[in-house]
């Protein structure tokens, strides 16, 4: 009970702070306020709808990121059906290897598999892959390096950024 | 009086031992292990890819020399150095765990080849210069580099057959392309002779590919094994089903069927070629055909490599070393008598695809090797051309 009075009671000091009334539009008041504008929109309606209101369809097509969207699909079906008319295309095998971790990428059954798909180029473009994150090495490691890591400044070391 | 007797003996003693100490590590390079070194020219070697096709095509023989290839040549002499060294140690380790089965990690052969190729530039400038017996030399030292990479798994053995493969092209080159001095051949025959104490073969691969399968046929390990060494599909969505399921007699009655069929693919890479090149291509096909009725081939099918394929390598690499044992003989005839033989010397090499000598015949320009490979539904003809200058 005091819960729902407490709220009720909320309310009421809410709607006291702030005008929580929904506003209503009063047409005739408006017209009597803006002469103008309502002349203004009185001629536009005799006009006709097409002048008054802009094409949907025109806009969309005139828009530039339709005509990209437009493009991506003319692409994509081109080289969809340019694959599909082709069979020996269609049944080559892929060599892209499905990626893993670097790990799994240069285990001795992984590379078979891909000896299996593509011969020896597909075994080192995965080894290429696989050891790639590994990244460029250190050009030179100097004492002073060294040290700045011991001290705990590690800003100019290249050892602590790999 | 005393006491500067005994520091001069304590100044004694501990000079000894700094000596002691700092004498296994004066003599510490190179190392025991030839894999260290190969470690360091792969970490040390920047991927050439600006300049990498054209090391290809100059080590061919398809361009000539040019202050880029030079310049990049001169810039990783230390590379080149530190694998020569590499090549003259016997014992290489690239420490495998191979208790991981066919999970195995592997090296980074690719830099291997990448490694090749600046070697093979290096020998063919060697050639340019007309040091012919360098050139010969670097490509020796890839031999035997390839040798190092040859360990247990079956990559590691492929990517060593490619290098193999790569520098046969670059010899049959110099030889084509240099005088015939009787002491060069003598030199390069004995090198080979050497060479083959420890020829290059296919059968460490294949032991451990068996052994390393079994590791594998384990409930812990094989369903990483079916997920890395079979394609998305049925075939894989079915194996890893039945593994689900799988109790201790499945897997002992894989483990059989993966022995009894190991037993006939090493069998069948000792039978003469064209009856091993049936006997293979059914093998690749047995598991995949019995895979839907026998579950006890389930996991052959994940861990079976394509065998035929690398049988065609083994043999073609074969066939080529061969043919270049027999040419240098047949060149250091030419050296020795002033003209090419009417016919092969006795006891060169024979064809491993007919188990004969190579058919030979001089041409307008040197000679050539012919051999005879018969497959099953084909007669394919190769040959090796030399050419002898003038």
């Amino acid at each position: 009970m005091n819960k729902q009075r407490n709220e009720k009671r909320l309310d009421e000091l809410i709607s006291q702070t702030i005008n929580t009334v929904k506003p209503r539009f009063d047409a005739e008041k408006w017209k009597q306020k803006y002469p103008d504008e309502f002349q203004s929109l009185l001629s536009r309606a005799a006009k006709g709808d097409s002048v008054r209101r802009p094409n949907i369809l025109k806009v969309i097509l005139k828009s530039p990121l339709t005509k990209i969207a437009a493009a991506a699909v003319i692409i994509l079906a081109v080289s969809f059906f340019s694959t599909h008319q082709d069979p020996g295309e269609q049944e080559r095998p892929k060599i892209v290897e499905v990626t893993k971790s670097p790990v799994e990428m240069v285990t001795a059954i992984s590379l078979e598999r891909a000896f299996r798909r593509g011969g020896i180029e597909a075994v080192e473009k995965q080894c290429k892959q696989a050891f790639k994150p590994i990244g460029p090495q250190p050009r030179s490691l100097s004492v002073e390096q060294i040290l700045a890591e011991f001290n705990g400044d590690g800003k100019s070391s290249e050892r602590t950024r790999l | 009086m005393k006491t500067i007797r005994s520091k001069k003996i304590t100044m004694a003693i501990f000079a000894v031992l700094v000596l002691l100490v700092s004498s296994p590590s004066l003599s510490a390079y190179p190392p025991e292990n030839a894999a260290v070194l190969y470690y360091k020219a792969f970490m040390l070697y920047e991927s050439p890819d600006n300049i990498g096709p054209m090391l290809w095509d100059y080590w061919k023989g398809n361009i000539k020399s040019n202050e880029k290839i030079e310049e990049f040549l001169k810039k990783n002499r230390r590379i080149i150095d530190i694998v020569l060294d590499a090549t003259r140690i016997d014992h290489c380790d690239w420490g495998l765990d191979y208790s991981q089965g066919t999970e195995v990690l592997l090296p980074p052969h690719h830099k291997a080849r990448d490694i090749f190729a600046l070697l093979a530039a290096e020998a063919r400038m060697q050639a340019d210069r007309g040091d012919y017996r360098k050139a010969l030399g670097r490509c020796i030292s890839i031999y035997r580099m390839a040798r190092h990479l040859n360990e247990r798994p079956i990559i590691c053995y492929l990517v060593g057959t490619a290098i193999n493969d790569a520098t046969h092209n670059c010899i049959t080159r110099f030889l084509s392309e240099m005088p015939q001095d009787i002491d060069t051949l003598t030199w390069l025959r004995d090198e080979l002779a050497e060479l083959d104490k420890k020829p290059y073969s296919v059968k460490p691969a294949l032991r451990w590919k068996r052994e390393a399968g079994i590791i594998s046929m384990s409930p812990e390990r094989i369903g990483g094994v079916v997920k890395s060494g079979l394609d998305d599909g049925p075939t894989k969505k079915k194996a890893l089903e039945r593994i689900r399921t799988a109790n201790q007699q499945f897997f002992a009655k894989n483990i059989a069927y993966w022995n009894d069929y190991m037993d006939s693919v090493e069998a069948a890479f000792d039978l003469p070629y064209p009856q091993a090149y049936s006997m293979l291509q059914w093998l690749d096909e047995k598991p995949s055909k019995e895979f839907g009725e026998n579950p006890d081939a389930t996991l052959t099918v994940a861990c079976a490599p394509p065998w035929q394929r690398i049988y065609v390598q083994h043999v073609r690499l074969e066939a080529k070393s061969n043919a270049i044992r027999t040419a240098v003989d047949v060149y250091l005839t030419k050296a020795a008598t002033g003209r090419l033989p009417k016919s092969l010397p006795a006891g060169v090499a024979s064809d491993p695809y007919t188990g004969k000598s190579f058919q030979y015949a001089k041409t307008a320009d040197g000679f050539v090797l012919r051999g005879q490979a018969k497959n099953i539904d084909k007669v394919t003809f190769h040959q090796y051309e030399f050419k002898v200058k003038k």
